[in-house]
């Protein structure tokens, strides 16, 4: 079995590796009862109401009680150590909490590399991000909008291999390779989760030691024959599955691929209907563009041209979604969610307002019959900011806005909308003259 | 205990087919690693020892086969612009086919463990230059004030990747610290499958991030990927039948034996000679570098207006007897105005303007650093400027119209100097005028507290 024959050299470390060994078997042990238990009963919800990937990735990250995991496992290797004196099958035990931790790992590989691979995880740069100041992002959402502003499919290649990790991780004979593999991944995101300030630290190090102790076994043969170019002796596994039960074997692993499946369809199902960041709702698509305000009166006072003005909208940007965007300069209150982003109401999807000061997101219901928006702000700490604006589009494309304002204000806006050429779409391939606008 | 079986008396011959693939590598991996172009040499020893500058180091480690240069998109961005290692295969093949008629060996296992301490030095070299880059935070700087008061989609795709990567110094210096890890391990015989792997790795991701955002370096990043393959290539076979087959293993990899004094001499020299120069020397300039007061670095040095630096608003705008009023479509009248920590002003305007879209290279002179404005459009004029504080005056000089002069290889010749005195009657407060061609500026510019999420992280609560 693994453990002696990486210790069969020397007895004091055989002493502290099984020590060792008893403290991760114990804490992957209560980690995956008690992700079991909540998968469970997680599952009867998830048959029980509408069938949504989200629920299933929560589930499969679910892991607030790590610390408790740490403190119980300390407990039960005290309790091993000092109280039970007898033998114990250690290459037996190795195996099957090796085969928990492989499948562990696999479930957390499998719940990013699908809404990688399907990119949802990082939805492209909206017309408002394209049109917000570098400065004013959060450096998670500078990281998260760069990584969707690749081409050639990186955001998929990426949740490609996250993927090839966890099958890599099923079978015995390749999980190390598989664990190598999430081991890169993982300590890279480990990496930036940090430098960005994303959070999930101890998530990301959870699943970097579960991918630790996958290969742990492995490093002593595979250094013997690398590095020191001596003789290395293979893994001996014990003969657990007995004739009769190779059957259940294969029926359980089947079931997870099917799980997978499950999770897979609905993760494609999801970025069909287009990411579930961003609102579901469909726009006024006659409204869809960048706006600069070039006439704005409030009250009936016209207030000119102004980058400090706190009440004059600078401009304006209709996504292809129900929400608007308002450049002006009066603060935007931070809205510092950064993960745990749900597929809420679409004035509660709050991820493209989220981890910016550069713009006023507004939510808008729109009365067709009548050419009115109901206007909303996003944001949780300026929601009570509404307006209703009666809106024409002449026949030179210019928007005209009329309707009374958040303190009850009456407004008169003339908007003229702008083809903006954008850099980043333009690339860098060929000379190119851009002023602001095109 | 198992004995050590590295060293078997007998040698067993290799096949046919081995020895061509092998001569056909060898002729490969030798041309892609050894330095073929008459510069490097003349670069080499033309090298001033008691002056040298981390630049000289660094251009000694990166080089790559230069044959064709095939200007199509295809061949800049895209497949073509792999065309060269085709021809060197091509070459490869052919020798390969030559060789045997001058040499009859059965084995090349003495060569092949040479041929593979060329390669190894060549990734460790390349690699170790390459870190060193981003360590001492060369290769991304930190968005300067303009950048951040640019739109998103006002910037190439290349840039932003470089960009996000400079936003964080800290990530920078450890994507460094796994090049120089990679490289340094390759120096050394029994750490080669780990360095090699790394250098697999860290490679392959720049290889598709420079496919994904156009970041231009994709060949020669590709180049470390294939030189990684080869070192491991190897122990391929023992990985897969130790952890796959589940079998034992037993190594028998040739190594020389070095019992005679001067091959012990020889091989410490040179084996030290690498690791000085790469490793130590270029640290040691590289620090130097880092911090002297006339760093050559990606952005300018050059002190600007004492205490300046910051984001301005436009109060009022002459234009000879005319003040303009703000309009965000005027091409004439500033927008804002920002003053960096170094001598650049940049003004906002909205003029139409050729796009600079090179990676941008450190620059001796801070007027001829690029790297402001490369990769970026929404409107904006770069100014380098001298300050001449007794009269009250700055010279700028636009530095894209520099850049362009450059160009054309008239580096001495200055674009024509912009003359503004300044004035400035408090802390927040600047007052330029002057003549601009034939017309008369007046501009009053005035400081705004500005904060940056981006630059406050979570601190910006």
């Amino acid at each position: 079995m693994a453990w002696s024959t990486i210790c069969a050299q020397k007895k004091g470390m055989d002493k502290a590796l099984r020590i060792l060994f008893r403290y991760c078997f114990a804490f992957f042990s209560w980690h995956i009862l008690l992700f079991t238990l909540n998968g469970l009963a997680g599952m009867a919800a998830f048959f029980g109401q509408k069938r949504s990937f989200l629920l299933l990735f929560d589930l499969a990250n679910y892991a607030h009680y790590l610390p408790w995991c740490l403190v119980l496992a300390g407990i039960v290797t005290v309790v091993w150590t000092y109280c039970f004196r007898g033998p114990i099958r250690y290459d037996v035990l190795d195996y099957w909490i090796r085969l928990a931790v492989r499948y562990r790992l696999a479930v957390g590989m499998f719940a990013y590399g699908f809404i990688k691979l399907f990119p949802i995880q990082m939805p492209s740069p909206t017309l408002s991000d394209l049109n917000t100041a570098y400065g004013d992002f959060l450096p998670w959402k500078i990281f998260w909008l760069t990584t969707a502003a690749a081409s050639a499919g990186y955001q998929s290649a990426l949740g490609a291999l996250e993927i090839a990790a966890g099958l890599l991780l099923i079978f015995r004979i390749t999980a190390s390779f598989g664990a190598l593999l999430a081991l890169l991944m993982l300590t890279n995101a480990l990496g930036v989760n940090v430098a960005y300030q994303i959070g999930q630290y101890t998530y990301s190090l959870f699943l970097i030691a579960a991918a630790l102790f996958v290969i742990a076994s492995d490093v002593p043969r595979l250094y013997r024959l690398l590095v020191l170019e001596q003789p290395a002796k293979a893994r001996q596994s014990p003969n657990v599955w007995k004739c009769k039960h190779i059957r259940i074997k294969y029926s359980l692993r089947i079931a997870f691929m099917l799980g997978v499946f499950i999770y897979a369809y609905l993760v494609y199902a999801d970025y069909r209907q287009g990411p579930y960041l961003l609102p579901h709702g469909k726009g006024l698509s006659e409204l869809y563009g960048y706006y600069e305000v070039t006439e704005f009166e409030l009250n009936g006072t016209s207030i000119p041209y102004s980058l400090t003005d706190h009440d004059r909208w600078q401009n304006v940007v209709f996504e292809k979604w129900p929400t608007m965007s308002v450049k002006r300069a009066s603060p935007v209150a931070m809205d510092w969610t950064k993960e745990g982003f749900t597929a809420a109401a679409d004035l509660d999807r709050n991820y493209e307002a989220a981890g910016t000061v550069g713009r006023h997101y507004f939510h808008y219901d729109a009365d067709t019959l009548s050419c009115i928006l109901h206007l909303q702000n996003k944001n949780r700490l300026q929601r009570d900011e509404k307006w209703r604006l009666h809106y024409d589009v002449n026949a030179n494309g210019e928007l005209t806005l009329v309707g009374t304002g958040a303190g009850g204000d009456s407004v008169y806006m003339k908007l003229k909308k702008i083809d903006r050429r954008y850099l980043l779409q333009e690339g860098r391939r060929h000379p190119i003259r851009l002023s602001i606008y095109n | 205990m198992l004995t050590m079986a590295t060293q078997p008396d007998r040698v067993k011959p290799w096949t046919v087919a081995e020895r061509f693939i092998f001569r056909t590598a060898c002729l490969f991996f030798l041309t892609m690693s050894v330095p073929l172009s008459w510069d490097y040499y003349s670069h080499l020893v033309s090298l001033d020892w008691s002056s040298l500058t981390y630049r000289d180091v660094t251009n000694l480690g990166r080089f790559s086969v230069n044959i064709l240069n095939i200007q199509t998109e295809s061949g800049r961005w895209g497949l073509a612009s792999y065309a060269d290692w085709g021809i060197v295969m091509l070459g490869a093949l052919i020798g390969a086919l030559v060789w045997p008629l001058f040499d009859k060996r059965k084995s090349y296992r003495e060569l092949y463990y040479w041929l593979r301490a060329v390669v190894r030095y060549r990734i460790a070299i390349g690699m170790i230059e390459f870190g060193f880059v981003k360590v001492f935070l060369i290769q991304m700087p930190f968005p300067p004030i303009a950048t951040l008061h640019t739109n998103f989609g006002d910037f190439t795709a290349q840039k932003l990747y470089w960009l996000s990567v400079g936003v964080i110094p800290n990530y920078e210096v450890f994507l460094g610290f796994v090049e120089v890890i990679a490289g340094f391990l390759l120096f050394f015989r029994k750490t080669v499958v780990p360095g090699a792997f790394l250098t697999l790795c860290a490679s392959a991701n720049i290889v598709y991030i420079n496919h994904a955002y156009d970041g231009g370096v994709h060949v020669y990043s590709a180049y470390f990927v294939l030189l990684s393959l080869f070192l491991l290539w190897r122990d391929i076979p023992a990985i897969g039948k130790l952890l796959i087959c589940e079998q034992d293993v037993i190594p028998q990899h040739y190594r020389p034996v070095f019992d005679r004094g001067w091959q012990r001499v020889t091989r410490f020299v040179i084996k030290s000679a690498f690791i000085v120069v790469f490793v130590v020397l270029l640290a040691v300039l590289h620090w130097r570098n880092y911090n002297s007061a006339n760093r050559n670095m990606k952005l300018p040095v050059e002190p600007g207006l004492d205490g300046s630096a910051g984001y301005y608003q436009v109060k009022s705008f002459k234009w000879n007897d005319r003040f303009i009023p703000y309009s965000p479509f005027d091409s004439i009248r500033w927008h804002d105005a920002i003053f960096e920590n170094y001598s650049t002003l940049s003004v906002k305007a909205n003029r139409r303007e050729q796009i600079e879209l090179s990676n941008g290279v450190p620059r001796e002179k801070g007027r001829y650093s690029e790297w402001e404005y490369s990769g970026r459009a929404g409107g904006r004029q770069f100014y380098y400027y001298d300050v001449d504080a007794t009269e009250q005056v700055l010279l700028l000089q636009d530095k894209q119209q520099l850049s362009t002069r450059r160009g054309r290889d008239r580096l001495q010749e200055t674009s024509p100097v912009l003359r503004l005195s300044y004035d400035r009657p408090n802390d927040s407060t600047i007052i330029l005028s002057g003549k601009k061609g034939e017309d008369w500026i007046y501009v009053h510019l005035e400081r705004m507290v500005r904060r940056y999420p981006l630059v406050e992280g979570d601190n910006y609560r």
